[in-house]
């Protein structure tokens, strides 16, 4: 009988144990998330014989005739558990009228952020067209793989360019992935030239300014949503660099940082690819 | 007094009974003393367990488990409780505290009688270090993981605990500990330098106590549980600092002493011998120090992905290598000293295995030097991550002491390598001490003495060496 009791509260206690490591095992990045691939999303390019001057403002009565596709967002995969996207979603409203390509983000955000400081970030918002061969199955980490020309709205430059509403900040902080949210860099900020920076990458860490600019961009802030309007020549004047549209089917991806959120660098919310088509 | 004194200054023989004092000796008497220290010492384990379960997305110095064991543990094991303290960890360790209750029935209280449990006898030929040397051993080839993954810490802890209680259902008493903890192996190996002990006051005392309660116990307290002889014990390696011998003496002949640190690495009686076993733990301690320094704190990014495993090819190289330089290229390259000392000693009484044996007790000292310099190392960049976690235990965003949000703050590290560089003299001088003394010890001759000594003072200068490199860059 004591053998048994003995024998027993081993077996117990291992069988415990064994279940604690598997359930470790489960739950040690924290609770299991089941992320769900959302159907791909097919967005057309209209012609429309029509165009926006930004310099004017980004024309909302043209735009709210026009239909939105809706995208869902997904937060930067940067450490377990995935978090939810602090932006869920991006309506777009795009067309071309053979000389220029616009597109229209629309998004939720309860606050406009569009100043830099010490732990205060800004909202933005941005498109990644990859370019050359396509080397990976989801816009994971936007040009993770491979070479892409990106178009970064940020409001900050927004308010700097359009509005010349000077930021006195000189120097702000930025967060890099993989350090901790406490390890910040200072980062000194460049005077604004555009709303929309014109990127290249060609994969991650790369991301830097193109030689030359060929990308506009107007955003306002209206009613707790962010409306930003992209454009650019349709041609593309270096297509190893630049954005080619095409009646062939092409990828995009979009993404937006919500400041208020602590959204900067690698932090935001992202979509799947998108495809894109041009009529 | 005796006239031998360590560095011409401290009588060997210098004892401070800390016990005189009543209050000490009752508190060491009470039945709630260690009790309570183990039971709070318990909750801070679970805490850590239950981090290292389930508190485990934030990186490892942010989880409370990898910071508590790896960073504040393990450094107090290393920079105070063994140097000065001896065992004294093991006096509060929660590991063995379900095997205990399930032997006597009961937390507080005594059981008189036969415990509980198959209480089987432990095998005399494993009556020694070899299960921890190479349990000690094959833990550190999980290292890479344990200070990043939270996960590896619990299961390296659950499996500990889960350990000692089956072999506490088992086994009679404190076998897991005496035998198998991995934790113990080193304490036992480095409590010979410390600069305290536990021993009996008066022979006589015990001569005319013909029960000898402290070994087997009476309503006041269990017979030793580390099955030890605390009436002519010698050493300090094989006891737990239970203090049930404090409560089982109805004469209050035990003592609780500070003592000249080392006076233990001179004894080598027929009841405590030096052995081969414990010269193995000296060599193991020093490998992984030399390993662990060059994966955690040296240049080497190299090495340092082997020993995380980022490819299982490099990692297993990594095992290999270090398996190899802990059992086989540090022990040889010892014993080709030892050897050395043998051929200028000219002696053809002293066995080259006891010259090998003896001699690896000089690396006592030196070893546990080098740890407080690699725990230095630990403590200084990485100490400010302490006050996070314990705010924030679980790493779900609490703020307990309002210190969650403290960002990393590196202390001195200026100094560090100066402070490791003169820790590690230091106690390259007591080594150095006490193999002079062991020496004599070995060669009765002083002049086969001095022969024989050169060789192994030079390969513990060699290792000085090596370490101030690494320290000082």
């Amino acid at each position: 009988m004591k053998k048994l009791i003995i024998y027993t509260s081993i077996i117990i206690a291992t069988v415990f144990f064994i279940l604690l490591v598997q359930y470790g095992s489960k739950h040690s990045h924290g609770v299991p998330v089941e992320i769900k691939k959302a159907k791909t999303v097919l967005l057309e390019i209209p012609y429309l014989d029509s165009s926006v001057d930004l310099d004017k403002g980004i024309d909302l009565s043209f735009w709210d005739t026009r239909p939105a596709t809706k995208v869902d967002f997904f937060y930067q995969i940067m450490v377990f558990p995935w978090p939810k996207a602090t932006v869920p979603y991006v309506n777009i409203k795009t067309f071309h009228n053979k000389s220029d390509i616009y597109f229209y983000l629309e998004w939720p955000d309860d606050s406009e952020d569009s100043s830099l400081a010490i732990g205060a970030f800004t909202d933005s918002s941005a498109i990644l067209f990859p370019i050359g061969e396509i080397k990976q199955t989801s816009s994971l980490m936007m040009g993770f793989l491979g070479k892409a020309n990106i178009w970064h709205w940020k409001a900050i430059q927004n308010n700097e360019y359009w509005l010349n509403k000077k930021d006195e900040t000189k120097v702000y902080v930025d967060f890099y992935y993989p350090f901790e949210e406490k390890e910040l860099f200072p980062v000194s900020k460049d005077e604004a030239k555009s709303a929309v920076n014109d990127l290249m990458a060609i994969r991650v860490g790369t991301i830097t300014p193109k030689p030359k600019q060929i990308v506009s961009g107007r955003g306002i802030y209206d009613k707790g949503l962010w409306k930003v309007v992209f454009k650019r020549t349709l041609k593309a004047e270096d297509e190893t660099i630049d954005a080619k549209f095409s009646e062939s089917k092409m990828l995009c991806a979009f993404a937006a940082w919500d400041g208020s959120k602590g959204d900067r660098g690698g932090r935001k919310s992202i979509s799947d690819w998108v495809e894109l088509k041009l009529k | 007094m005796s006239k031998d004194k360590l560095f011409g200054l401290i009588d060997l023989d210098w004892r401070f009974e800390i016990t005189k004092f009543k209050p000490i000796r009752a508190l060491f008497k009470s039945r709630w003393f260690p009790l309570l220290l183990i039971i709070a010492n318990l909750f801070i384990f679970v805490v850590i367990l239950v981090a290292g379960l389930m508190g485990g997305y934030s990186a490892g110095n942010y989880n409370f488990g990898i910071m508590l064991v790896w960073i504040l543990w393990w450094v107090m094991l290393m920079l105070v409780l063994v140097p000065v303290f001896s065992r004294f960890w093991c006096t509060m360790c929660p590991f063995p505290v379900f095997s205990d209750w399930f032997q006597r029935g009961k937390l507080f209280g005594v059981r008189l009688g036969k415990l509980e449990g198959l209480n089987l006898r432990w095998p005399k030929k494993f009556r020694n270090m070899w299960i921890m040397n190479i349990g000690f051993l094959v833990t550190t080839f999980f290292s890479g993981f344990f200070t990043v993954r939270p996960l590896a810490t619990f299961i390296l802890l659950g499996g500990i605990i889960l350990l000692a209680f089956i072999i506490g259902l088992v086994f009679e008493k404190r076998n897991f500990c005496l035998y198998v903890c991995p934790v113990s192996g080193f304490q036992g190996l480095y409590s010979q330098f410390a600069a305290s002990e536990i021993r009996r006051i008066d022979p006589e005392v015990c001569a005319k106590h013909p029960v000898k309660t402290c070994f087997t116990g009476n309503e006041d307290g269990y017979g030793c549980p580390w099955m030890l002889t605390p009436f002519n014990f010698e050493k300090n390696t094989y006891c737990g600092m239970c203090l049930e011998c404090f409560k089982s003496c109805p004469h209050d002949n035990m003592a609780f002493n500070l003592r000249p640190p080392g006076v233990d690495l001179l004894i080598d009686t027929k009841k405590s011998p030096k052995g081969l076993d414990e010269a193995y733990k000296a060599f193991i301690m020093l490998g992984i120090a030399i390993m662990f320094y060059t994966a955690f704190q040296g240049p080497w990014g190299g090495f340092k992905d082997m020993v995380r495993a980022t490819t299982a090819k490099g990692y297993f190289t990594y095992v290999a290598m270090h398996a190899s330089f802990n059992l086989l290229i540090l022990p040889g390259i010892f014993l080709f000293f030892s050897w050395l000392s043998k051929l200028f000693s000219k002696s053809q009484e002293v066995t080259l295995k006891r010259i090998f044996i003896n001699f690896a007790y000089t690396l006592i000292p030196l070893g546990l030097g080098i740890w407080i310099g690699f725990s230095l190392g630990i403590i200084m960049p990485n100490g400010s991550y302490l006050l996070h976690i314990i705010s924030d235990p679980f790493a779900w965003g609490w703020n307990i002491f309002g210190t969650a949000n403290l960002p990393w703050t590196p202390v001195f590290t200026g100094l560090m390598g100066y402070l490791q560089g003169v820790t590690l003299i230091v106690f390259y001088l007591f080594s150095l001490n006490y193999g002079n003394r062991i020496a004599k010890q070995l060669f009765p001759d002083p002049d086969q003495a001095r022969r024989a000594w050169m060789p192994i003072l030079t390969f513990l200068t060699l290792i000085t060496f090596i370490f101030l490199w690494l320290f000082l860059g």
